[in-house]
C-alpha cells in the first residue's frame, strides 16, 4: 500500500525567524532538543511562544510541523487516514506522522483545546521509548534522534473542563512564557510593527498599566501581538488612539467601566 | 472704606465694624475686603441695606467652603444690584445651594428663585431651599452634571492602572469642601462636578484623579528629610516626614504653600512628560482654573508672591506685571533645579528654605511699614515677633497660631494644595511608621527601598495583618444576634434549642438540633501540621420560606433569568455529539469505511462498524456552590442599598437557573456557626434534590448568621462534590474573603487564611476543581495568598453578583 507523506521541504523554515530571547529559553530549549525531552511553553496568548519555537526550528535545522489544536481533533487527524485515490487505497500520513518520519519538531498549538482522549496518542512518544504505535497500519514508528515535541498552553484560561491532565503534563519540561519586560517588548514592538520608538515605548506602558488590571476583573492582559497590531496601524498612518482602539481597548473586556478606564489609559498618552 | 460708610450710614458702619475683625481672621484679607465691598455697594442701594448685609453675611459666609466663598460673594453683589429686596432670603439660602450646585446652574437656579419672588416672596424662599416640589424638580434638573458614583469605579481603576496600589476613590469628606485631595493612600474627589454640563466634566474628573494619583505614582509622599540638607524639627510620633517638614518652619502655612507651588510643578512636569495626552485636558480646563484664582492686586505682598508663583508654574509669564512679575520670574528661575526630569520630592523640599527667607523678609517689611490707614486696621496686627529658627516647640497644629497670622495663604481660598498628610488615617500611620523603621534598617545595609515598596512587601509578607486586635473588637460588638427568619419556631423546638445554646449565644432557628456532627481536621499553620478531629460540622436543610424572596428577584430580574437560560440551555455542549464506529446509525463512518473496503481488499474480514450516529453526550459537570452566611454578609453592598448576603442570595438564585439549563448537577450550601464545635452547614439544594420552587425558597431562606470557619465547611462540601458520579467536580465558594470563627477558640487572620488555603489544597489533590469569588471591595492584597494556588476573583462591585457569576460559571466550564 501507498504511503503518502508530505515532503519535509514544506515545512522547513527559510529566514530566520527574528526572535528576542528573554532569558534562558534558547538555551534550555536547545539542550532539551539535544536530551530528546519534550517541551511545554507556557504563557498567555499572543507573547511570542509560537515565534520562539519557529526561531529555535530554524536554529535547529529542523522542519517545524505546526498544530492548532481544537475540540473536534481526532487521533486519525493527528496520526493520518486512508484514503481512495481511484481505484488504489493510500494510507495520508498525520502531522504527528509526518513530523516523526522528518524528524521534525512538532508544535501543538493550544494543546488544552484539544480533547485528553486525544492527547493519549503522544504518551508513548513522550518516555523514553519515543514510539507512535499506528494501529490502523499495525506498525509503530520510532521517532528519530532529531524529533522533537512541543506543545503549548495558556495557564489563564481557568477552564476546568479543559485543562491538561496530569499524566500528560507531567512527561514535558515546562518553559515559562510572559509578556517581555519593557525594554524588550518595545524592541519586540518596533520591529515588528514598524512604528516610531516613541510610538513603541507609550505602547509598552500602556500595557503595562492595563495589565496592572487583570486582578481587577480584567481577564487577560494586552498582549504583545495586539501591542504589534496597534503599531502596525500606526505605522501606517491611523491615527494612535483610534489604533489602540480597534487593537485592545475594545476587544479586551466588555465591562464597560474598565473599558473607559483602558480608553483613559490611553489618552494619557496619545 | 469706612469713611464712606460713615457717611452713608453710622448703623452699617456699626455693624460692619463689629464683624470685620472676625472675618478677617476667619476667613482671610481677600474675602474680608470683598465682604466690605459688598456691604458698601448694599449702603449705597439703601441704608437698611447695607446693615443687613454687615450683619446678615458674615455667618452665612462661614457656612460656605472656603473655595466657594468668593462666588458666594459675587452672587450676593448681583441679587443687591437686581433684587435688593431678596438679599435676605438668598443670603440664608444660598450656603446650602452651593453644597449642590455650582457654575451656571447655580446661577441659573437662583436666577428662577428670583423671578419668582417678584410674584410671591414666601413661594420663592420654599423654592431656593429646594423644598417646594418645583424647586426640588428644578434643582434636580440643573444639578444634572455628572455625579462621582457614576464614575468612581471608572477612576478608580483608572488611578490603579497608573500607579499600580489598591487606590480607592472616595468622596471628599464635607468640611473639607468641593476641592480633591490625596493623603497618599487613595484618591478624594468632588462629589459632583457639574461645571460644564457636557463631556468636559467627565474631563474635570479625570484630570483631577490623574493628578491627585500622580502624587503617589511620582512619590510626593516619599519625602525623605535625611536627604534633604538643613536641620529639621525632631520627629514626633507617627508623623509623616512631610508633617515634620512643615513644622520646621515658624510659619507653617507658607512653608506649606511654598512647597506645595514647587511640588506641584515638579509632580506636573513629570506627569506631562510621561502623558502627553494629559496635556492636552489640562490645557483645555486651565483658563478656566486661572479664573478662579484670586486676583493678585487684592492679595498682601507675600500672598501675592506665592499666588504669582503659582500662576508662573501654570504659565503666565510675570503674572500681576511690574515689580511682582520680575521678582515671580527671578524665583521661577530658582525653582528650576528642582523641575528636571531627575528631580524627587527631596529636590522641592531643598528649594523651600530659600524661597521662605525670601517670603520672610517679605512679610517683615510689610509688618515693619506703618499700615497706609491706620483706621482700617482690624486691631491685633503688626506686633509680629520673629522666630528665629525651625522650632521642635509646638505640636502640628492649623490655624491661627503665632506666625500664621500674617499669611493667608492659598488654603484660605480652598485653592491649596492637594497633598494632605495630616487626613492619613492613624491605621495608616501605624503603617507608615513600621516601614520607615524597616526603611532605616535597611539604610543601615545600604539599601534602598521607597516607603511605598517597603509597604507593599510588609502586605505580603504578613498575610495576614488586616485585622488588627481593634478590629477583632468592633467585629465582636457589631456582630448581631442571627437574622430569625419568618418561620413560626414551635414551642417545644424552642425549648430544645434554648436548651441547645450554648454560653448564651442566640439560637438559630434554622439549625436542625437533631442534626449529627461530622468530625474533620483542621490545619494549624504554628504546628504546620494538621490538628485531627478538631471540628464538627452539623449539617441543616433550611426550610422553605414564605417564597416573598424569589419573587422579589423573578420581579427583578426576569427577563435576563429567561435570556440567562436560553443561553445556557444553548450552551448543553454539543448535546449531540457524533459517535463514530457503531453498527448501525444515520451516516457512514468515512474512515471505517474506508477501513473496511482496505480490508475486504486485502482478504481479511471487514469490521461492520462503518456507521456514525448522533449521541447526547453528557457533559458530567458536578458543581457545589458554597455560600459564607457569616454575619459580615449583613453588610450594605455598594450603592444599591442591598445587604451582601441579599446579593448573594440572588446570585444563587440566577445561578441555578443557568445551571439546570445547562444540565450540570448541582448543590446549593452556605455555611456560618461559631466555634469548632458549631460549624452549620445549611443545604438549600442538595445533588440528588430537583430544582423547583422549594428549591428557590430554601435560597430565600438563607439569611446572615455569625461566623464562617472558611476550611471546614470547604472540607466538609467536598465531602459531598465526592459522592458524586460526576467526571468533573468543581467548588465555587462565594464569600466575602475574610474567613474568621471567633468561637471559644481563635480562628483568624493567618490561622484561618492557611487553613483556608490547605483545605483548597485538599481538594485540589481529591480531583476537585475550587474556584473562589469574593466580594470584598478593599481587594486584600491576601487573598492572593490564600487564593492564589486556585482559581479566584475579586468582584469590586457586589451587586453586581446576579450577573457576573453565571458569566464566572459560564468560563469556568467552557
Ligand atoms: N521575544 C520576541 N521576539 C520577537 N517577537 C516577539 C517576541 N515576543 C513576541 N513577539 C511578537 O509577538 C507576536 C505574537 O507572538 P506569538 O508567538 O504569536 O504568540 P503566542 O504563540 O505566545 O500566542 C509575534 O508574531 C511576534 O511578532
Ligand atoms: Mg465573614
Amino acid at each position: 500500500m501507498r504511503i503518502i507523506t508530505p515532503d519535509a521541504h514544506d515545512f522547513e523554515i527559510d529566514q530566520a525567524p527574528w526572535y528576542l530571547p528573554a532569558g534562558d529559553e534558547v538555551q534550555l530549549f536547545e539542550t532539551a532538543w539535544q536530551a530528546k525531552l519534550p517541551v511545554i511553553l507556557k504563557g498567555p496568548t499572543g507573547c511570542g511562544k509560537t515565534r520562539f519555537v519557529a526561531h529555535m526550528a530554524h536554529k535547529l535545522g529542523r522542519p517545524l510541523v505546526t498544530v492548532a489544536c481544537h475540540e473536534d481533533l481526532t487521533a486519525s487527524d493527528l496520526l493520518g487516514r486512508f484514503l481512495i485515490l481511484g481505484e488504489e487505497t493510500v494510507w495520508c500520513d498525520g502531522p504527528l506522522t509526518t513530523a516523526l518520519r522528518h524528524g521534525a519538531i512538532l508544535y501543538l498549538d493550544e494543546v488544552v483545546e484539544a480533547r485528553n482522549d486525544t492527547m493519549v496518542v503522544i504518551h508513548p512518544l513522550t518516555d523514553d521509548r519515543r514510539i507512535l504505535p499506528i494501529d490502523k497500519l499495525g506498525a509503530s514508528l520510532q521517532a528519530p534522534d532529531d524529533f522533537m515535541l512541543v506543545m503549548s498552553y495558556n495557564p489563564g484560561y481557568q477552564s476546568v473542563l479543559k485543562e491538561l491532565k496530569q499524566s500528560t503534563r507531567q512527561r514535558f519540561i515546562s518553559l515559562e512564557f510572559s509578556y517581555p519586560e519593557a525594554e524588550l517588548e518595545q524592541k519586540v514592538v518596533e520591529q515588528e510593527s514598524g512604528v516610531a520608538a516613541k510610538h513603541a515605548k507609550s505602547l509598552v506602558k500602556i500595557a503595562e498599566k492595563v495589565r496592572r488590571l487583570t486582578e481587577r476583573g480584567l481577564e487577560e492582559g494586552v498582549s504583545t501581538r495586539l501591542l504589534i497590531h496597534a503599531g502596525t496601524l500606526m505605522a501606517r498612518g491611523i491615527d494612535p488612539a483610534r489604533a489602540c482602539e480597534v487593537s485592545f481597548v475594545r476587544t479586551l473586556t466588555d465591562d464597560a467601566d474598565l473599558q473607559r478606564s483602558i480608553h483613559e489609559v490611553v489618552r494619557d498618552f496619545f | 472704606m469706612g469713611a464712606e460708610l460713615l457717611r452713608l450710614d453710622r448703623g452699617t458702619l456699626r455693624a460692619w465694624s463689629e464683624q470685620i475683625t472676625a472675618v478677617e481672621v476667619a476667613m482671610g484679607l481677600p474675602t474680608a475686603r470683598a465682604y466690605t465691598e459688598l456691604v458698601l455697594t448694599g449702603a449705597r442701594r439703601q441704608r437698611r441695606l447695607g446693615r443687613q448685609l454687615a450683619l446678615d453675611v458674615p455667618d452665612n459666609l462661614a457656612r460656605v467652603a472656603e473655595g466657594e466663598r468668593k462666588e458666594y460673594l459675587r452672587l450676593m453683589g448681583m441679587v443687591v444690584r437686581e433684587r435688593p429686596e431678596a438679599v435676605g432670603m438668598v443670603a440664608r439660602t444660598l450656603p446650602r445651594l452651593m453644597e449642590r450646585l455650582e457654575g451656571p446652574a447655580l446661577g441659573k437656579f437662583v436666577g428662577s428663585g428670583l423671578d419668582m419672588h417678584d410674584l410671591d416672596a414666601g413661594r420663592a424662599e420654599v423654592f431656593l431651599k429646594a423644598e417646594s416640589a418645583s424647586g426640588q424638580k428644578e434643582l434636580e434638573r440643573l444639578s444634572l452634571g455628572l455625579p462621582l458614583s457614576a464614575v468612581s469605579r471608572t477612576l478608580a481603576l483608572y488611578a490603579r492602572a497608573h500607579c499600580g496600589e489598591d487606590v480607592q476613590i472616595r468622596p471628599v469628606p464635607a468640611r473639607q469642601g468641593r476641592k480633591a485631595f490625596s493623603e497618599g493612600r487613595h484618591l478624594y474627589l468632588p462629589e459632583r462636578v457639574d461645571r460644564y454640563g457636557d463631556e468636559r466634566d467627565f474631563t474635570v474628573y479625570r484630570v483631577l484623579a490623574a493628578r491627585t494619583a500622580a502624587y503617589i505614582e511620582f512619590g510626593s509622599f516619599e519625602l525623605d528629610l535625611r536627604k534633604v540638607p538643613g536641620e529639621w524639627a525632631h520627629p514626633a510620633h507617627d508623623e509623616s516626614d512631610l508633617e515634620r517638614f512643615f513644622r520646621s518652619f515658624p510659619n507653617k502655612s507658607l512653608a506649606r504653600d511654598l512647597f506645595a507651588v514647587v511640588e506641584d510643578a515638579r509632580v506636573e512636569g513629570a506627569m506631562l512628560e510621561e502623558y502627553p495626552g494629559l496635556a492636552r485636558d489640562i490645557d483645555t480646563l486651565r483658563p478656566d482654573e486661572l479664573a478662579l484664582r484670586p486676583d493678585l492686586e487684592d492679595l498682601a505682598p507675600v500672598e501675592a508672591m506665592v499666588e504669582g508663583l503659582l500662576q508662573r508654574s501654570w504659565g503666565v509669564e510675570h503674572p500681576g506685571g511690574g515689580e511682582l512679575g520680575e521678582q515671580v520670574e527671578q524665583l521661577w528661575q530658582q525653582i528650576q533645579p528642582a523641575l528636571g526630569p531627575l528631580a524627587s520630592v527631596a529636590d522641592s523640599a531643598a528649594l523651600v528654605p530659600q524661597l521662605y527667607q525670601v517670603a520672610d523678609a517679605l512679610l517683615r517689611k510689610v509688618a515693619d511699614e506703618p499700615p497706609p490707614d491706620p483706621k482700617e486696621q482690624g486691631g491685633g496686627k503688626g506686633k509680629r515677633p520673629p522666630k528665629p529658627e525651625g522650632g521642635s516647640d509646638s505640636k502640628p497644629q492649623d490655624g491661627a497660631g503665632g506666625g500664621e497670622q500674617e499669611y493667608k495663604g492659598l488654603e484660605a481660598n480652598g485653592l491649596g494644595s492637594a497633598m494632605r498628610p495630616e487626613e492619613m488615617t492613624p491605621d495608616d500611620r501605624a503603617a507608615d511608621e513600621q516601614a520607615r523603621e524597616v526603611q532605616d534598617a535597611m539604610a543601615e545595609e545600604g539599601l534602598d527601598a521607597t516607603l511605598r515598596e517597603i509597604r507593599r512587601a510588609m502586605r505580603q509578607d504578613r498575610g495576614g495583618d488586616e485585622r488588627s486586635y481593634d478590629e477583632m473588637v468592633a467585629f465582636l460588638e457589631r456582630n448581631p444576634p442571627p437574622e430569625g427568619g419568618q418561620v413560626e419556631i414551635g414551642p417545644e423546638r424552642e425549648a430544645i434549642e434554648r436548651e441547645a445554646r450554648h454560653g448564651g449565644r442566640p439560637l438559630d432557628p434554622d439549625a436542625d438540633p437533631n442534626a449529627k456532627g461530622v468530625i474533620q481536621p483542621e490545619w494549624d499553620h504554628a504546628i504546620q501540621d494538621y490538628k485531627p478531629a478538631w471540628v464538627q460540622v452539623k449539617e441543616h436543610k433550611l426550610e422553605p420560606d414564605t417564597g416573598a424572596f424569589v419573587q422579589g428577584v423573578l420581579d427583578e430580574y426576569g427577563a435576563e433569568i429567561r435570556q440567562l437560560r436560553r443561553r445556557f440551555q444553548a450552551l448543553r455542549p454539543e448535546q449531540l455529539r457524533r459517535v463514530r464506529g457503531v453498527v448501525d446509525g444515520d451516516e457512514f463512518d468515512l474512515d471505517r469505511l474506508i477501513e473496511s473496503r482496505v480490508e475486504r481488499r486485502a482478504g481479511g474480514t471487514p469490521s461492520d462498524r462503518i456507521y456514525s450516529r448522533h449521541h447526547r453526550n453528557q457533559r458530567d459537570v458536578a458543581v457545589a456552590f458554597l455560600v459564607d452566611l457569616s454575619s459580615s454578609t449583613n453588610e450594605v453592598a455598594g450603592e444599591t442599598g442591598k445587604r451582601i448576603i441579599h446579593v448573594e442570595k440572588e446570585a444563587l438564585v440566577m445561578i441555578a437557573e443557568a445551571v439546570d439549563a445547562i444540565g450540570d448537577s448541582c448543590g446549593i450550601y452556605g455555611f456560618s456557626g461559631y466555634g469548632r464545635d458549631h460549624v452549620a452547614f445549611y443545604v438549600a439544594k442538595d445533588f440528588k434534590d430537583p430544582y423547583d420552587d422549594s428549591v428557590r425558597r430554601r435560597i430565600g431562606r438563607m439569611s446572615h448568621k455569625m461566623e464562617n470557619r472558611d476550611g471546614a465547611a470547604i472540607r466538609y462540601a467536598a465531602r459531598k462534590l465526592m459522592e458524586q458520579p460526576a467526571s468533573t467536580r468543581l467548588l465555587v465558594l462565594l464569600s466575602d474573603g475574610r474567613p474568621l470563627d471567633c468561637g471559644c477558640d481563635a480562628y483568624y487572620d493567618a490561622y484561618a487564611q492557611a487553613d483556608t488555603k490547605v483545605a483548597l489544597r485538599e481538594l485540589r489533590q481529591q480531583g476537585i476543581h475550587p474556584f473562589c469569588i469574593t466580594v470584598d471591595p478593599r481587594a486584600r492584597a491576601y487573598l492572593k495568598e490564600m487564593y492564589g494556588e486556585v482559581g479566584f476573583v475579586v468582584i469590586d462591585r457586589a451587586e453586581t453578583l446576579p450577573q457576573r457569576l453565571p458569566a464566572i460559571y459560564q468560563r469556568l466550564t467552557r
